[in-house]
C-alpha cells in the first residue's frame, strides 16, 4: 500500500471512529458508563449528593476471606422523656449524641466482596461515620474469617488505626458532609498485626454533577421513602 | 478514488482500523474508556477484557420496609410490661422482624445477607441488634433477588405465652367439669412465620401469617433499581379469653395456634 493510499484510509477511518466517538459522547452508548462518570460525571451517580441526603458507607473487603465490617455512625436525635416526648429546655429542644450500627456482611470472593449500606441524614444530622460498635479506637472493626451475622468466629480487627470521619466542630475541619460516600477496604497485608490493614477514602458528593442520563438510584430511593412515611401519615 | 471506493478498499480490515484509530486519537482516553457491549463488536478478545470494569450502569438498592402495626390488646399489655419502651412513641413500635435474601449476581455467585427491621428494644436476642440492616446496596450486575428458601420470615416475640390445655375434672359428687391447665410457658423469642395450609384446589385450609403469594416475590432487577420489599400487617399475639390476662392460648385450638404472631403481607416495589 503506497504511502498516499494508507493516508487516505487512516484519515477515512479516523473520520469515521471521530464521528462514531462523537455520538457515543452524547448518547453514553460507545464510551464505558464507569468512565463516563468518573471523568465527565452524567451517566449514573457514584455517590447521593448533592440531590440526596444520604451518607453512603461502602465495604470493600480485599482480604480474600469473609469479613463483617462493624459500621456505625453518631448522630444528633431528639432527647425524649418517659412519656416518648421531645425535652425542651428554654423554648429550644433538646437533643443528644447518639450512635447507630450495623453489620455488613462481605464475601471472600467478588462480586459480593464489597456492600455498601445508606444512612438518611435529612432529618437528624450524622457526625461522625466510622467503623467500630461504639466509634471507639479499642473496638472491633472488622471481623475477618467468620462466618454469617450472628454466628461466631472471625479475627477481630481493631479500629485503632482508623479514626472516624467527623464533622463536630470541636474535633477539627470538618472531613465529610450530608451527600458523600465513606468507603472503608480492608485489604490482606502482613506486614501489620492482624494480617488486615483498613483504609478509608472519601467521595464528596458536592463534586459530583446533579444530572444525570442514566438512573438516580439514590434520588429515586429517596423519593421512595418519603412517599412511605405519607402513606403512613394517611 | 472517492471516499466510498476507500472503505470499499479497506473492508477487510475496517474493524480493526476502526478500533485502532478510536484508541489511538484518543490517547488520553485509552481503551478502557470504551464500552465492552461496543467493542464486543470489533474486537471480543479485547471486549472480555474490559467486561471486568466496575458498575458502570449504577448501584441497585435493595431495602426492607417495615410498615406493620401491632394490634391495640397487644400493644397495651406489651407497654404495660415491657421495660425499655417508655420513651418510645407507642404508635412508632414496630415488631421485629428479620428475614433473608438470596442474591444471585450476573456471574452466577450466590450470597444471601440478612435483613432485621423493627424496634430493637423489643429484642433481647443480642443478634438481633447487631444485625438491623433495613438497606443494602449492591454492585451491579444481581440476576436475581429472592427470599432464602432455607430461611423463614421470622418475628419476634417479646412476651411469654402460656400454653393450656382443656381438661375434664371431676368434682364433688361425681360431677364432670372442664377447666383449663397450663401445659407450658413459651419464652419470648423468634418465631417462624408461615404460609396458610391449602389443599389440591389450593383454597385454605388452615390460616397462618401469610395468604399463599404474600411472602416477598423473587425480583430480576436492571441496574440502577431500588427494590424494596414493604411488609404489612399486624402483629398479635392471643389472649384465653376469661382465662388469662397475659398472652395465652388453649393448644388444641389450631387456627390461634397457626396465627400466632400475626397476619401480614409484602407488597414488592421496583422503582
Amino acid at each position: 500500500m503506497g504511502t498516499r493510499k494508507f493516508t487516505q484510509s487512516m484519515l477515512i477511518a479516523s473520520a469515521i471512529g471521530g464521528l462514531l466517538l462523537a455520538v457515543a459522547c452524547d448518547s453514553g452508548t460507545l464510551f464505558n458508563p464507569a468512565f463516563v462518570t468518573t471523568t465527565s460525571g452524567g451517566y449514573v451517580p457514584l455517590t447521593p449528593g448533592p440531590r440526596a441526603d444520604f451518607v453512603l458507607v461502602r465495604c470493600v473487603n480485599d482480604t480474600g476471606q469473609n469479613a463483617r465490617f462493624v459500621v456505625a455512625i453518631e448522630r444528633e436525635s431528639v432527647r425524649l422523656d418517659d412519656d416518648g416526648e421531645p425535652v425542651i429546655d428554654d423554648g429550644v429542644i433538646v437533643t443528644e449524641p447518639t450512635i447507630e450500627s450495623v453489620r455488613i456482611q462481605t464475601r471472600a470472593a467478588s462480586p459480593a466482596n464489597e456492600l455498601s449500606t445508606l444512612f438518611p441524614c435529612s432529618t437528624s444530622a450524622i457526625n461522625r461515620v466510622g467503623l467500630g460498635e461504639n466509634l471507639l479506637s479499642s473496638d472491633t472493626a472488622v471481623f475477618v474469617g467468620g462466618g454469617d451475622v450472628g454466628q461466631p468466629g472471625g479475627v477481630g480487627i481493631s479500629a485503632e488505626t482508623l479514626s472516624p470521619l467527623s464533622r463536630v466542630p470541636d474535633e477539627g475541619p470538618s472531613n465529610f458532609n450530608c451527600g458523600d460516600t465513606v468507603i472503608f477496604r480492608a485489604i490482606a497485608d502482613t506486614r501489620v498485626a492482624g494480617g488486615v490493614r483498613l483504609e478509608s477514602f472519601l467521595l464528596p458528593g458536592a463534586e459530583q454533577p446533579s444530572i444525570f442520563t442514566g438512573p438516580n438510584t439514590f434520588v429515586n430511593y429517596q423519593e421512595f421513602l418519603e412517599s412511605q412515611a405519607q402513606t403512613s401519615d394517611e | 478514488m472517492t471516499v466510498f471506493s476507500g472503505i470499499r478498499n479497506m473492508r477487510p480490515a475496517i474493524a480493526r482500523v476502526l478500533l485502532i484509530s478510536a484508541c489511538v486519537t484518543i490517547p488520553f482516553l485509552g481503551c478502557d474508556s470504551l464500552n465492552p457491549a461496543f467493542v464486543t463488536l470489533l474486537d471480543a478478545e479485547t471486549a472480555n477484557a474490559l467486561a471486568s470494569i466496575d458498575n458502570g450502569t449504577g448501584p441497585i438498592i435493595v431495602t426492607f420496609i417495615n410498615n406493620a402495626q401491632i394490634e391495640e390488646q397487644t400493644l397495651a399489655y406489651m407497654l404495660a410490661n415491657l421495660d425499655g419502651l417508655s420513651s418510645i412513641a407507642s404508635d412508632s413500635i414496630k415488631p421485629a422482624v428479620r428475614m433473608r435474601l438470596l442474591v444471585t449476581y450476573q456471574d452466577g455467585t450466590e450470597a444471601s445477607f440478612q435483613y432485621a427491621v423493627g424496634t430493637a428494644e423489643l429484642v433481647e436476642v443480642t443478634d438481633f441488634a447487631e444485625s438491623v440492616v433495613s438497606n443494602v446496596v449492591f454492585p451491579c450486575d444481581v440476576v436475581q433477588v429472592e427470599l432464602d428458601p432455607d430461611r423463614p420470615i421470622e418475628v419476634y416475640i417479646p412476651v411469654e405465652i402460656a400454653v393450656y390445655e382443656l381438661v375434664e375434672a371431676t368434682g364433688v359428687g361425681g360431677a364432670v367439669t372442664t377447666e383449663f391447665e397450663i401445659r407450658e410457658r413459651i419464652a419470648p423469642g423468634f418465631q417462624a412465620l408461615e404460609v396458610d395450609d391449602v389443599d389440591e384446589d389450593n383454597y385454605v385450609t388452615l390460616q397462618r401469617n401469610f395468604a399463599p403469594g404474600d411472602t416477598p416475590a423473587p425480583v430480576s432487577p436492571y441496574c440502577g433499581s431500588v427494590v424494596a420489599f414493604v411488609l404489612e400487617g399486624e402483629f398479635s399475639v392471643p389472649f384465653l379469653t376469661g382465662e388469662d390476662d397475659s398472652p395465652s392460648y388453649d393448644r388444641d385450638d389450631e387456627s390461634t395456634v397457626a396465627g400466632v404472631g400475626g397476619r401480614y403481607r409484602f407488597v414488592t416495589e421496583i422503582k
